[in-house]
């Protein structure tokens, strides 16, 4: 019986790609799909009481996360906040990656190494270190009241929209200068050439050669900042407060004090759609554009 | 001035601003840890003292604020970060590698649809992987009964384990597929030719040719895995990583403490990257001088023969070096005469706070309102609120909570 296996185990390329992959194809079963599947699932159901969940299928949970204002806020907040991130992160790398392509002609590496360092200390530390210099008594405060300029520390500093995305921009900013310089980098630098022989100002093959071209790592770099920090949930904790507070906060409570994981799950899959909505959208967009400048 | 000029010019500036928006929070916070008071400042600066890293201080109202080196919460967190990071590495390596190598052996139609899916789960928000991963485990145990599957099943680090690999596995997919697409398959084909078996190809040419892949990959996702938050915070359940130990303590009392622990890491990293900087000039060095070398010995052209004597250049790093040590020499001087350094000065600085504060308390103290008073109101007495207090009645009708 044994050697029956052997012999086909040997002789079907097919099944021996399928056995080496086994142990890969259970593990994204296991940790990936079927979690994800159960919360799809539960998004359906109804919160009875504190233990009890009722799993007849309904579309309840979706109804009330429409119909209750406070969702629907805290999910255009959510995509507003990192709509932000997002453009203030590409205004501030693009001329930086520029830079480092184009101007740089020795030690790239070690630039481009200089400019991720932040990115390999913790995410968290980061964050800490704005609330350091934002906090009541942080850094910012307590020198303008030690020079006199001000009597109170100044509020709007930390626990706002404009905080969060301060410091959700700083985190990201390595993710967005890595795509960016690739694509720039491998811009074929005798097309630069070839537009100014043809009479193109520099600021004109700027904007009608180099940035067409550097399109697919703009897009790269949105959507690795975008669809992150759509979800993200510790930076508008510790330096949100209420005003800055995410939709993921809400499904951290729904999962956790409010006890609904029903509801909790139908925000999560909302989140989720919109994400990949707003993710299809920017990519279609810039396609269309790129199109036309080229 | 020239066009050109003023354009590096402005490039210079801009350069010079944002590198100082990159790294002037993490300079700060660094200064903080050295600053001896509870709070992380500058300004208000009390001593320079390495209190941060070591015992912390016990506060005048009798709360400890631990150090770095007396934190127990911290130590415990740390070693579980470490356990979880080195599961995640020995999970998420193989698994991106053998979806990577899937996706050079599968039909160009479905390797799209492989490649979106297997990038999937890096587009889903940490917080819903984290969150799937528990609730899922959850029925399972609950399904599973007592035994060895509940205890796992409730067991934060293994949880946490599982949930990571979800998306950091898709990290080492990405790196090795890059690696891929540069394979020549030929290799592969003549090693099939000359005899050997399809293990011996794997294990003998792919392993080695993946290899820098194989490290990198390791390294990425023991870092990812070290510093992630947003998927951990719900999977780890009653446990604590080191993330989650920061998280609490940035969010409850931000201490110096935290600066003390940033600043090691930002250390470790520096050094890190430096090292690897230093090995990977030696080593084009080596490998330009070996080219040298061969092209020499077959061409036989004494023109590329290399000349022994080397002048002796004094590395532009040393001068960097020199800089600091003379600005910290200077700034510690500075520091000692103006008694801003050692035991003395800390003392010194708890005296004047201590005797504010029982300044504070003796004023507390004239300002007193007696008990009579409050019954009455006017005050925020009882009667204030309309007695509801008074009201024996009270909690009669309660039945409990639920």
């Amino acid at each position: 019986m044994i050697r029956y296996w052997e012999k086909i185990y040997a002789k079907s390329e097919n099944i021996k790609a399928y056995a080496l992959l086994f142990p890969a194809l259970l593990m994204v079963i296991l940790a990936m799909a079927s979690p994800m599947l159960l919360t799809f699932v539960t998004s359906f159901h109804t919160q009875v009481s504190m233990m009890e969940i009722d799993t007849t299928l309904t579309l309840g949970r979706y109804k009330d996360f429409f119909s209750k204002p406070v969702y629907t806020t805290l999910l255009g907040r959510s995509i507003k906040i990192s709509f932000f991130v997002t453009l203030v992160t590409l205004i501030t790398t693009y001329p930086l990656a520029y830079y480092i392509a184009f101007y740089v002609k020795k030690n790239k590496m070690l630039w481009i190494v200089l400019m991720t360092l932040p990115f390999w200390t913790s995410y968290l530390l980061r964050v800490f270190s704005w609330k350091v210099i934002l906090g009541h008594k942080g850094v910012v405060n307590s020198a303008l009241m030690a020079l006199g300029m001000i009597e109170e520390p100044l509020g709007f500093l930390i626990y706002s929209q404009t905080a969060v995305v301060l410091t959700l921009a700083h985190a990201w900013a390595a993710f967005a200068i890595l795509p960016l310089y690739v694509s720039l980098d491998k811009i074929d630098k005798s097309l630069l050439e070839a537009s100014y022989d043809l009479g193109n100002s520099k600021f004109q093959t700027f904007w009608r050669v180099t940035f067409p071209l550097s399109l697919p790592g703009v897009i790269g770099a949105i959507l690795i900042i975008f669809i992150p920090t759509v979800g993200d949930y510790v930076t508008p904790q510790l330096v949100g407060g209420t005003d800055g507070r995410m939709l993921s906060n809400m499904i951290q409570a729904l999962f956790g004090r409010a006890n609904n994981f029903p509801l909790g799950a139908a925000s999560a899959v909302i989140m989720l759609f919109s994400v990949s909505l707003v993710a299809l959208i920017v990519t279609y967009v810039t396609r269309k554009v790129s199109m036309r400048m080229s | 001035m020239k066009p050109q000029h003023a354009l590096n010019f402005i490039f210079g500036i801009y350069i010079f601003i944002f590198l100082t928006y990159l790294f002037g929070p993490l300079i700060i916070m660094s200064i903080t840890a050295f600053n001896s008071a509870e709070f992380p400042s500058i300004t208000p600066w009390e001593c320079f003292s390495w209190r941060w890293f070591q015992e912390g201080k016990i506060a005048y109202d009798g709360q400890h604020l631990a150090g770095l080196a007396s934190d127990w919460r911290l130590h415990d967190g740390l070693i579980k970060s470490l356990i979880i990071g080195t599961g995640v590495v020995i999970l998420a390596v193989p698994i991106g590698m053998a979806a990577s190598i899937v996706l050079t052996q599968v039909h160009s139609r479905l390797r799209t649809i492989f490649y979106s899916v297997s990038i999937m789960p890096v587009l889903f928000p940490g917080v819903i992987i984290g969150i799937s991963t528990v609730v899922l485990w959850d029925r399972i145990a609950t399904i599973g009964g007592e035994g060895f599957i509940a205890d796992i099943g409730r067991n934060g680090i293994f949880l946490t384990i599982l949930g990571q690999t979800c998306f950091i596995s898709t990290y080492c997919f990405l790196i090795f597929v890059a690696r891929l697409q540069r394979f020549d398959q030929t290799q592969e084909e003549a090693a099939l030719d000359l005899g050997a078996s399809q293990t011996q190809v794997f294990f003998k040419i792919l392993i080695p040719y993946l290899m820098p892949a194989i490290a990198s990959s390791a390294v990425i996702a023991f870092l990812a895995s070290f510093e992630n938050y947003n998927t951990t915070v719900f999977s780890i359940l009653s446990d604590q990583t080191l993330t989650t130990v920061i998280a609490s303590k940035v969010r409850l009392g931000i201490s110096p403490a935290i600066s003390a622990l940033a600043l090691v890491i930002i250390a470790l990293t520096l050094i890190a990257a430096i090292s690897y900087e230093i090995l990977r000039r030696r080593e084009d060095r080596r490998k330009k001088e070996r080219q040298d070398l061969l092209l020499f010995e077959q061409t036989k052209d004494s023109r590329l023969q290399k000349n022994e004597k080397k002048s002796f250049k004094i590395p532009k790093s040393v001068f960097v070096i020199l800089f600091l040590m003379v600005v910290g020499i200077f700034s510690f001087n500075q520091l000692i005469k103006n008694n801003l350094y050692g035991p003395a000065c800390v003392t010194a600085a708890e005296e004047a706070k201590k005797s504010k504060f029982s300044e504070q308390l003796k004023l507390l103290q004239q300002n007193q309102v007696s008990d009579d008073a409050l019954q009455e109101g006017e005050l925020g007495g009882n009667q204030d609120y309309g007695d509801i207090f008074g009201d024996p009645n009270l909690f009669k009708d309660f039945g409990g909570f639920d």
